[in-house]
């Protein structure tokens, strides 16, 4: 590939990825203003898994991390809801691909453990029930 | 006279350095124009290949991203917890019925977290059930 257009992909994939991150903090925001969401929500980009990459995933920073400011311990059901409904949408899960992203993260602001998929296991067959521990749990076992 | 072939050993000592610098500067003229054709021809093939690939990428992209299911994610959970119980096919005895409900509640089952869909098909199912939720 030519550098050039390797130089030009890489500054509209960085608008790009940057635009959706935008997005999703104005709707969260509004959403927590309105009472639809009971907590805030809020996306970075992180560095996601090394395990989950696919041939579209950006060199460096390849996950779509939501952190949910509750002040309290999120359950674990309510974490993984987070998740389907991004991980339910056929559109926004090959808007991901496309982007670069290869895990989605959820977390609380409060404790010690999250939820992580690999986006690309949801492309054509929508949502299942394979989700992973981002780290142990206060019960000690890490579900794989 | 001795002031005459000293000039004339001088301006031949010049032009024999000159020579060498011009002709390495016009190869690397010539270098760096091929360096740019090559650039620019590479360019044009990469775009006729890739353009395809390009346009499907940026079609994605370019689509508006909705972020409305995420954010009512919690006011589904409540109104599928509530469609779940009032539409299980278990509760229409009637065959007709139990099939609307069956299909109802595969409906509802696979939209959980889509808000939207979940009142639409609530909608569909105080219809044709005739239910009251």
């Amino acid at each position: 590939m030519n550098i050039w257009i390797k130089i030009l992909q890489w500054f509209n994939n960085h608008s790009d990825r940057t635009d959706l991150i935008m997005g999703f903090n104005t709707d969260a925001q509004k959403a927590f203003i309105a009472g639809l969401m009971p907590v805030l929500l809020q996306a970075e980009i992180s560095r996601g898994c090394s395990e989950y990459k696919h041939s579209h995933s950006h060199w460096l920073y390849s996950g779509f991390r939501i952190k949910a400011f509750t002040g309290q311990q999120l359950s674990r059901n309510d974490i993984k809801l987070i998740g389907e409904a991004i991980l339910n949408d056929d559109n926004l899960v090959r808007k991901l691909v496309v982007l670069g992203f290869d895990t989605l993260e959820v977390h609380c602001d409060v404790g010690n453990y999250g939820c992580r998929w690999q986006i690309k296991d949801f492309l054509v067959l929508g949502y299942s029930n394979n989700y992973n521990y981002l780290n142990n749990n206060s019960d000690g076992h890490n579900n794989n | 006279m001795d002031t005459i072939i000293t000039d004339s050993i001088a301006t031949a000592n010049m032009s024999s350095n000159a020579n060498p610098f011009n002709w390495l500067n016009i190869t690397l003229l010539i270098l760096n124009v091929i360096l740019v054709l090559i650039i620019i021809a590479q360019t044009m093939m990469h775009k006729a290949s890739r353009s395809k690939q390009y346009q499907a990428e940026q079609a994605i992209i370019n689509q508006p991203t909705d972020w409305s299911n995420t954010m009512q994610v919690f006011k589904a959970q409540e109104l599928y917890n509530k469609l779940k119980a009032v539409c299980h096919p278990d509760r229409f005895t009637d065959t007709e019925q139990n099939q609307i409900a069956n299909h109802l509640f595969q409906q509802i089952t696979e939209n959980k977290t889509n808000y939207n869909r979940l009142v639409e098909l609530q909608k569909e199912a105080e219809h044709k059930l005739n239910i009251k939720i």
